[in-house]
């Protein structure tokens, strides 16, 4: 029966996929359209300079014109915006140098004034790579519900399901083995589509990885695990409703974060916090950010650990249900 | 051999089936009949472990079920249970990579017979297509054993003919087939033994040429009106038209025939009863015969 569960599997990744490749299509998109009608010349020292809109100047609201070129040689990309109006002509450079550190030069100079020049030095923003694990995790987690409700859809099609020569429990974990690859395969994908984007918009260089973001893989799995726990154990308490619960599931998700938010009373609030406690994505948090305005308080390992427990609790007594349940369709 | 034992399931309020017993020996088919909600689907629901039974026993080859007993088990539900975006071919490879015994000619000629095309996902099959891919999907092993629920239900009357004939193969090459049917006739061409479910109860049980033997309508005529027939054993009931007295009989005939010639018939004849006339005896409110 791992031969269904390895179909179910791909049909879900399948989705995931083109969800994936339309997101990658429409930042590709925007990025081309905002280089659109470009012309790229070289020079002999190897730098190619591109005028933005065929080098010809864009007419402004108030009436000025600007002319933006694009610079690409060994120290870095310049941006060099000309603009001319009835107060005079302004250049604005900003050159992004290859450690990430940007300058930006502003010259203004006016009809009958003095010219000013000013300078804006900022060092390069960092991008930690736990901010981008958990961007690739969370994308991960569309399929995690999905793949939650395979283990119930069985139910539909007992005649087949349960005829096999495998006990249901046998059958559930063997569900479980393709789901967590399916995970894994995700994310692994997701990442694929992360590091191609910042590569295209050449910001992996900014990636610092801190050896104390580990934590957030293992708090990244431990959610994934809770929230397909939660699924696979309210699938079981209706059995061949399992879409429903994985929408479901979502809503409650999103939902109780905000509602901890929302300024209410004393008591309205504890239920809140109480009902976060059951969301795994409550247990995310900030990232890099203070413990103290998280949810569910403690270390990323502490709530790792807890969502973790639960999402195991969950997939047990879920089990236990699913297996031994009467079929009634 | 099935063996069922004192099975009894209750949901909530409805006893779906009150106390049955019923033995289906190897090289056997055994047809169970019964109206809707009489307790058919339950108890093979019970026997494959679908519903758990309040008390009783199912035993398969002597030993209860367990996952390997689906080794040597096919089963075909009332309605077919796919999976509804697999392609046929994708529900014979679940066989195959699940059944040890899974069979490769078999399963071709199984797919000739019922013409279904391989690439064809569940779901765009007919209601007759999906019965015969559920059929190739419990017959693809040549199980030993056999729980059919309606097998032939939506098939076109060649197909069913041709389960029939599966299903008859099966039984002389050693199968115990247990198998339901609102269609009395493939049972009656199918079945050397019947059962027959009144309200969760088995009514009737045997073989299918003891209970004919056993049951009989004696036709009397007679000159002027009808006599007074009372104080008869083994008859289960009695009509009047006109002058013709008609008696029906479980047991043994021969005293009613003499009962009747007593009475001066001017004519007296046998007739045999139909599986449906059992049938039909067997769930009418009356209940005759036991």
């Amino acid at each position: 029966m791992i031969y269904v569960a390895r179909l179910r599997a791909g049909r879900v990744l399948v989705r995931y996929g083109i969800f994936l490749l339309v997101v990658f299509g429409l930042f590709v998109i925007s990025i081309a359209a905002s280089h659109g009608g470009r012309i790229v010349t070289s020079s002999s020292d190897g730098s190619t300079t591109v005028r933005v809109s065929d080098g010809k100047p864009r007419v402004q609201a108030d009436g000025g014109r600007t002319v933006t070129t694009k610079k690409v040689d060994r120290n870095g990309v310049t941006f060099t915006t000309k603009t001319v109006d009835r107060n005079g002509v302004t250049f604005t450079t900003t050159r992004v140098e290859p450690n990430g550190t940007s300058v930006t030069t502003v010259v203004r100079a006016p009809r009958g004034g003095r010219r000013t020049v000013s300078r804006d030095v900022r060092t390069p923003s960092t991008i930690p790579f736990a901010v981008v694990l958990i961007i690739v995790a969370f994308v991960a987690y569309v399929i995690v519900p999905s793949l939650g409700g395979n283990l119930d859809a069985e139910y539909r099609s007992a005649a087949i399901a349960f005829t096999r020569p495998i006990s249901r429990y046998a059958l559930a974990a063997r569900y479980f083995a393709v789901d967590a690859f399916a995970v894994l395969l995700a994310a692994a994908m997701g990442a694929v589509v992360a590091f191609s984007l910042m590569g295209a918009f050449g910001a992996t260089r900014f990636l610092t990885f801190d050896p104390a973001s580990l934590a957030y893989v293992g708090l990244a799995a431990a959610v994934a695990v809770m929230l397909y726990g939660w699924v696979v154990f309210v699938a079981s308490l209706v059995p061949g409703r399992g879409n429903a619960v994985v929408g479901v599931c979502w809503a409650f998700a999103i939902f109780v974060p905000g509602l901890v938010e929302l300024p209410v009373s004393g008591l309205l609030h504890a239920i809140a916090v109480g009902l976060a406690w059951l969301d795994p994505i409550a247990y995310i948090g900030s990232i890099g950010g203070d413990a103290q305005s998280n949810i569910i308080p403690g270390s990323e390992s502490v709530r790792a650990g807890v969502a973790f427990a639960i999402g195991v609790l969950a997939i047990a007594v879920g089990t236990r249900i699913w297996a031994t349940r009467e079929v009634t369709v | 051999m099935i063996t069922i034992s004192s099975l009894t399931k209750r949901y909530k309020d409805v006893l779906a089936v009150d106390d049955v017993s019923l033995e289906v020996p190897d090289g056997s088919v055994c047809g169970l009949l019964g109206r809707n909600g009489a307790g058919k689907t339950t108890t093979f629901k019970c026997l494959l472990g679908f519903a758990r039974p309040d008390a009783g026993a199912v035993r398969f080859d002597g030993a209860p079920l367990a996952p390997k007993t689906f080794e040597r088990l096919g089963y075909v539900p009332e309605r077919a249970q796919l999976y509804p975006w697999m392609t046929v071919a994708q529900h014979v490879e679940v066989v195959r990579r699940s059944q040890p015994r899974f069979d490769e000619a078999r399963t071709r000629e199984l797919l000739a017979t019922f013409r279904l095309p391989a690439k064809r996902v569940a779901k765009k099959l007919s209601k007759g297509q999906q019965t015969a891919l559920a059929l190739t999907v419990a017959l693809a092993t040549n199980p030993s054993l056999l729980v059919l629920d309606e097998p032939a239900s939506g098939l076109d009357p060649v197909l069913q003919r041709a389960v029939l004939d599966i299903l008859i193969d099966a039984a002389s090459s050693g199968a115990t087939v247990l198998m339901s049917s609102h269609q009395i006739g493939q049972i009656d061409r199918a079945a050397d033994r019947v059962a027959i479910m009144r309200d969760g109860k088995i009514v009737l049980a045997g073989e299918i040429d003891d209970l004919r033997a056993a049951a009989k309508i004696v036709e009397g005529t007679f000159e002027g009106g009808v006599p007074e027939l009372s104080g008869l054993s083994g008859v289960v009931r009695i009509e009047c038209s006109g002058t013709m007295l008609r008696a029906y009989a479980n047991g043994g005939h021969e005293p009613i025939v003499a009962r009747f010639d007593a009475l001066g018939a001017r004519g007296v004849r046998v007739l045999d009863r139909s599986l449906e006339d059992l049938f039909l005896d067997a769930v009418s409110d009356e209940g005759a015969l036991r």
